[in-house]
């Protein structure tokens, strides 16, 4: 079983941490609420991460504002469901499946809005051999996460709320009120045990969403995620987060230096506010979100190339396409934005030389 | 042997408050002395009075010099105000023990004297907190050159709150360890701070704990700013406390006594840090001054003692006089006035102060100005929630709700009753997690954002606004003592001859004359200060230069206007220039500023002049704007020709328009580039208002730097019609484009080439505003008609929407008057003007008119000359 997690391209949250999660329930003597695995206390700890009682080392998950995470974790405790909300790559969904992870031991009862999504992935659907077999019955029915969330008390996630249609949307509102599936099939429901909620995602950046009916928002509490506040801040997720995608993915490179992980988290923060590190100028910021999942990503990318192409350390060359890629989003505007800014802030700036051509050569 | 209580408390702080008046109660003084000015004394009974609503402030100023002054504000809440209150109500004796401000304002203006004389000294290290805070914050409203106010709680709270917080871990060890680690905390942060003080300089670490010690020790211990760990800490356990005292009424005083023994250890730890600076300062003054000089140097360092000394004095009289005796001081000095030492030392220390005359008064405050956001140093976060929480113990964090909800339902944001519920569910789930006995406001706007407001923090900043923050304006009693400035400005009208009335009136001003200059100053300062007891009418005419007439109505919110207007200064003088300052210094904006400018000239305030021409320069260097640079050089251009009338110094403003018009004549052409028929409006309205302002000034070298600026856009076809337009009709006015050349580009911009619309727009350009000069000016008019002749019947089909367009700007009294001038033309059937008017001319009828205009000329009479040479106009 543990060779094949290990075989696992990405375990899920309660695997991964499974040695923490257990730690934490020895310690925890906290009161806990129906059904959760942990008291709100120690689910804090598991995400903000920090050092027990016993001497054992708890990982932070989320790299920011503990206020936010309090939030998140007190809505939980109420009837009302949380909603995540922030543009992309301010580890929503991370946050949720770690919430879902310490909450209910179980971060897969996961329902990934898309905009086609029918009716029955809230709900239930039908399995139609045993349903013209046997009838309509409780064994005919095929539960969906939410449902299975309801029946054990545990937290359901849904992705992406604002991409799924609205009317598909609105059958949340029953569930999120009354705590009850209703089956007029079966002339039954699914009562919700105690320890039931739901997390849900979704981006305000997108155009063209489904935003929430005011019945549907009312029953959400809205915890904003914002991108990092600080540059170390946001330096050290992305370092936390490369290495630890680095062996997972088994990368051949060593894991970049602070310091270039530190230049791309520069370009980024500076593309992204429109002002330089140092608020002295103002630029133009380029159409792309630029998230910390993006610089992620782009240093991931660039550890790629060095190991698999180059002599394993990662050098400007190699984060030169990513950077580029992830900034010029539209081939035309953003080009330009890109390349003003190369003038005017990359190559001026100290010991950025080997940046400045290598982007120079790819834009 | 009297019985004496000392109740230590923290400035503003609800919790104490409280806390307070159970304690009185329970111990039934007959005297309160409380930590005030004991010019206030004679005050104190105003407290009761129906017309008096905190927060007011009690103002004490030096008389002969108003300048120097200093509030104590009090709220609702602040724990002073209850003590007042309770003595007043009771006919119990109140009195206010802290040293005199006669001696203490006397002190800071010996001092401020000793600095001007001697800078280079040691003196800047020891100057104290208050003004030096004060003068590092420009937008502070007093921050007037050479003042020296000082705001008394400013520097005590900061260091009370540094002890208080240790009080409370020291006070609460025994029974909780995570107290006890603060406790560690605390000491660990004075060690380090110790070390960073060795390793910096001296000066910038005193200055440093002074200003922030809360900050520093509440980012220790985990919170966001010193303001929530006060409350949590100091204020939530004290709020225990009470609690527990209602059960068992004789432990009320328990608070004091404990948070007393804790200020005693820090005092003693705090004497030990700070004792080989005293000496170190103290050995450098001897090296670098005489004796004489340094006794008063000391004084900086002994106020705090001298403070102290004259507490205790106060109390030993009291002591005999009464039998039980409360005091009411800040958590500081609680220590110091339980332990009473030998009187002889502290006559000894308060012998000989340098004394002055000095004069109080209530003024009324505002919630706003307690907080800390107005630059008011001691003040509050959150002096609504505190009032609120004050008023409302019962429930405080469900009446906050509603409140809350019912701004945002009047706003027309949605919060509904079960949103409501729903947050304050969310609130105490928090603040279990976060394991508080009570929500704060923290919890409580995390809860609210969250819940209320979807996640979008924008209705916050409202609900700080209006809530946390709170509009609440004290009032005072109408027998109050006047403020400084209320005497001011009654002394300049019965100066100035003006007095307030509450009918309109007209005042009628020669500024040539000295009384209507001061008068014309006068009125434009109260409108620099918002008091807009006069409003200036606008004069057309030769005679606007020296004339100004004010529409003067005095109304009942200009009083409180005029006392809200304190904070500025004691004088008007002094509060305009401040005011006008303060505005220089938070606008960014060119116009802006040019306009203040103006005010600021005609409100003679030399003072605000150098800043804001400073701000002027700085920002019209910084101003990448061409339309911005061109709205400021009217009004200066006006100072400039006018500013004499007044006697000002115009010169600074000369070069500032200098650098401006080259900055205008190098950055128009681009920003006239691409523009839409509103922005081209707009561009043509600001290039003719640029061109009167050069003509105005007659300045030849800018005038004709201009002009070439005008001709290339004039020639320039990719512009705006409207502003090309524009541009050919200045220089043909100017004469830079002589009749020809001015119809060619008249022709050419109207030819079958462009396009219509831009024919249109050019024409529009051309005679925009200015149906007038068409009428009047034949060379024009000519102009424009000869085009107009001259196009074949397909042509003026096409042209003539554009030209009905045009001339549907001008007004229909002036199109008529060009009709009938039309007509006039078309009547004599000639081309030839002047030819039609020689025919009509009755010489007999014309002669006397025309010998009188000889007569005034000094010309003789005309009879004999022939009809050709009156024509003419000539003369032998």
């Amino acid at each position: 079983m543990t060779e094949l997690l290990a075989q696992v391209l990405r375990q899920h949250a309660e695997q991964q941490y499974a040695s923490e999660l257990a730690e934490l329930a020895l310690v925890d003597k906290r009161q806990r609420p129906p059904s959760w695995k942990l008291s709100p206390w120690a689910v804090m700890q598991y995400l903000m991460g920090g050092k027990l009682e016993n001497g054992f080392e708890i990982t932070p998950k989320y790299v920011g504002n503990k206020r936010i995470i309090e939030i998140a974790i007190a809505t939980l405790t109420t009837d009302r469901a949380l909603l995540l909300l922030g543009v992309p790559g301010t580890a929503k969904t991370w946050v949720s499946e770690h919430l879902a992870a310490a909450i209910s031991g179980d971060s897969t009862l996961l329902v990934q809005g898309t905009a086609g999504m029918p009716e029955e992935s809230i709900r239930y659907g039908w399995n139609y051999a045993r349903l013209i077999a046997d009838g309509p019955s409780f064994n005919a029915l095929v539960a969906s996460p939410v449902m299975q969330a309801m029946r054990h008390g545990k937290i359901a996630r849904i992705e992406e709320l604002t991409r799924i249609p609205a009317d598909v949307q609105d059958s949340l509102i029953t569930i999120l009120s009354e705590k009850v599936l209703p089956i007029p099939e079966l002339g039954d429901e699914v009562q919700a045990i105690k320890g039931f909620n739901v997390i849900a995602t979704a981006n305000d950046r997108d155009k063209g969403v489904n935003d929430l009916s005011s019945a549907l928002k009312r029953r959400f509490n809205t915890v904003v995620l914002p991108t990092p506040a600080t540059i170390e801040e946001e330096v050290d997720i992305v370092a936390r987060r490369t290495e630890a995608l680095g062996r997972a993915l088994e990368l051949p490179a060593e894991p970049p230096a602070l310091e270039e992980i530190r230049r791309v988290v520069t370009i980024f923060r500076e593309l992204r506010s429109g002002v330089t590190a140092d608020g002295k100028n103002k630029l133009k910021s380029p159409s792309g979100t630029l998230s910390t999942a993006e610089a992620i990503s782009v240093i991931n990318s660039g550890l790629a190339l060095a190991g698999h192409f180059g002599d394993g350390t990662i050098k400007a060359e190699d984060l030169a396409a990513g950077i580029v890629g992830a900034v010029v989003k539209d081939p035309v505007q953003d080009a330009v934005v890109f390349r003003e800014y190369l003038e005017t802030v990359v190559k001026e700036r100290d010991g950025w030389k080997d940046f400045y051509r290598a982007l120079r050569n790819l834009s | 042997m009297s019985e004496t209580k000392i109740f230590g408390i923290r400035h503003h702080g609800p919790g104490s408050a409280h806390s307070l008046m159970l304690a009185l109660e329970e111990f039934q003084p007959d005297c309160v002395l409380i930590e005030g000015p004991p010019e206030g004394n004679s005050l104190l009974p105003l407290v009761t009075e129906p017309g008096m609503v905190p927060p007011v402030a009690l103002l004490v100023y030096a008389q002969d010099n108003p300048r120097q002054a200093c509030y104590y504000p009090f709220a609702e809440f602040s724990p002073e105000w209850q003590a007042m209150k309770y003595a007043v109500s009771r006919s119990i004796t109140c009195r206010f023990i802290d040293l005199p401000q006669s001696h203490w304002l006397a002190l800071n203006e010996a001092k401020s004297n000793k600095a001007k004389l001697k800078e280079h000294t040691a003196i800047g290290t020891s100057t104290p907190v208050a003004s030096q805070d004060f003068e590092q914050r420009p937008g502070d409203p007093l921050n007037a050159p050479d003042s020296s106010v000082d705001l008394v709680f400013e520097v005590r709270p900061a260091l009370d709150s540094l002890n208080s917080g240790e009080s409370n871990s020291g006070e609460s060890s025994p029974e909780d360890l995570a107290i006890d680690e603060h406790k560690q905390d605390v000491k660990e942060l004075l060690e380090a701070q110790e070390l960073a003080h060795l390793a910096k300089e001296k000066a910038a670490y005193n200055e440093k704990i002074k200003r922030d010690p809360i900050g520093c020790l509440a980012e220790i211990a985990g919170f966001s700013d010193g303001e929530r760990w006060w409350e949590q800490i100091v204020e939530q356990r004290s709020q225990k406390h009470s609690h527990l005292a209602t059960e068992d009424p004789s432990t009320n005083y328990l608070v004091f006594e404990a948070i007393a023994e804790a200020m005693h250890v820090l005092r003693l730890e705090l004497a030990k840090d700070e004792d080989p600076d005293a000496r170190e300062k103290t050995a450098k003054l001897e090296i670098s001054d005489d004796g004489s000089e340094r006794i008063i140097y000391d004084e900086d360092e002994l106020i705090e003692p001298m403070r102290e000394a004259h507490m205790r004095q106060c109390l030993r009289v009291a002591s005999k006089e009464f039998k039980r005796v409360a005091v009411v001081c800040g958590a500081w000095h609680a220590p110091a006035l339980s332990q009473i030492p030998a009187a002889k030392e502290d006559n000894a220390l308060l012998k000989g102060l340098p004394k002055q005359k000095v004069e109080a008064t209530w003024i009324p405050w505002t919630h706003g100005r307690l907080s800390f956001s107005s630059g008011y140093g001691a003040g509050v976060e959150s002096p609504g929630w505190y009032h609120h929480i004050f008023t409302n113990r019962e429930n405080p964090v469900l009446t906050w709700l509603v409140k809350v909800a019912q701004l945002l339902r009047a706003e027309d944001l949605d919060a509904s009753s079960a949103q409501i519920i729903d947050t304050l569910r969310l609130v105490e789930a928090v603040s279990s997690m976060r394991e508080l006995a009570h929500p704060s406001l923290d919890e409580l706007n995390d809860a609210i954002i969250t819940v209320l407001c979807s996640g979008n923090n924008i209705p916050l900043g409202l609900i700080r606004k209006k809530l946390i923050v709170g509009e609440t304006l004290g009032q005072v009693p109408e027998n109050t003592p006047g403020t400084p400035l209320e005497r001011d400005l009654s002394k300049l009208q019965s100066k100035l001859r003006i007095k307030p009335e509450a009918t309109a009136k007209v005042l009628e001003l020669d500024l040539r004359k000295p009384l209507d200059l001061s008068r014309s100053e006068l009125l434009n300062r109260l409108l620099i200060l918002n008091i807009d007891w006069a409003e200036k009418q606008y004069i057309r005419g030769k005679s606007g230069t020296f004339h100004e007439n004010w529409d003067l109505e005095w109304y009942p919110e200009l009083s409180i206007r005029l006392i809200e207007a304190g904070i500025w200064g004691r004088t008007i003088e002094q509060a305009a220039a401040a005011k006008a300052a303060d505005v220089a210094s938070k606008n960014n904006s060119l116009a802006t500023l040019v306009d203040l400018l103006e005010k600021i000239l005609e409100a003679d305030l030399p003072d605000a002049l150098k800043m804001v021409m400073a701000r002027i320069n700085s920002e019209a260097a910084v101003a990448g704007d061409v339309i911005e640079l061109m709205k400021s050089v009217p009004t200066l251009a006006r100072v400039v020709r006018y500013g004499n009338v007044r006697g000002t110094d115009v010169e600074a403003v000369k070069s500032i328009i200098d650098a401006l018009i080259t900055r205008i004549v190098i950055g128009l052409p681009s920003a006239c580039q691409s523009l839409d028929d509103e922005a081209a409006d707009s561009m043509q309205g600001l290039i003719n208002e640029v061109n009167a302002a050069l003509l105005l000034m007659s300045r030849q070298d800018h005038l004709s730097s201009y002009r070439e600026l005008l001709t290339k856009l004039a020639n320039n076809e990719n512009l705006h019609g409207h502003v090309a337009g524009k541009a050919t009709r200045l220089l043909f006015e100017s004469r830079t484009l002589d009749d020809q050349a001015a119809a060619r580009m008249m022709q050419w911009a109207l030819s079958r080439a462009a396009e219509p619309l831009y024919s249109g727009k050019w024409l529009e350009g051309f005679l925009s505003g200015s149906a007038l000069v068409l009428i009047h000016d034949s060379r024009l008019w000519q102009l424009l008609d000869s085009w107009l002749l001259n196009l074949d019947t397909e042509a003026f089909k096409e042209l003539l929407p554009l030209l009905r367009r045009t001339f549907s700007t001008f007004t229909s009294p002036e199109r008529r008057q060009i009709g009938e001038r039309v007509r006039q033309t078309q009547a004599v059937e000639g081309d030839v003007f002047m030819a039609a008017d020689e025919e009509d001319l009755n010489l007999e009828r014309i002669r006397p008119p025309l010998n009188m205009v000889r007569f005034l000329l000094g010309l003789p009479p005309l009879s004999e000359y022939s009809r050709e040479e009156i024509l003419a106009g000539e003369s032998p």
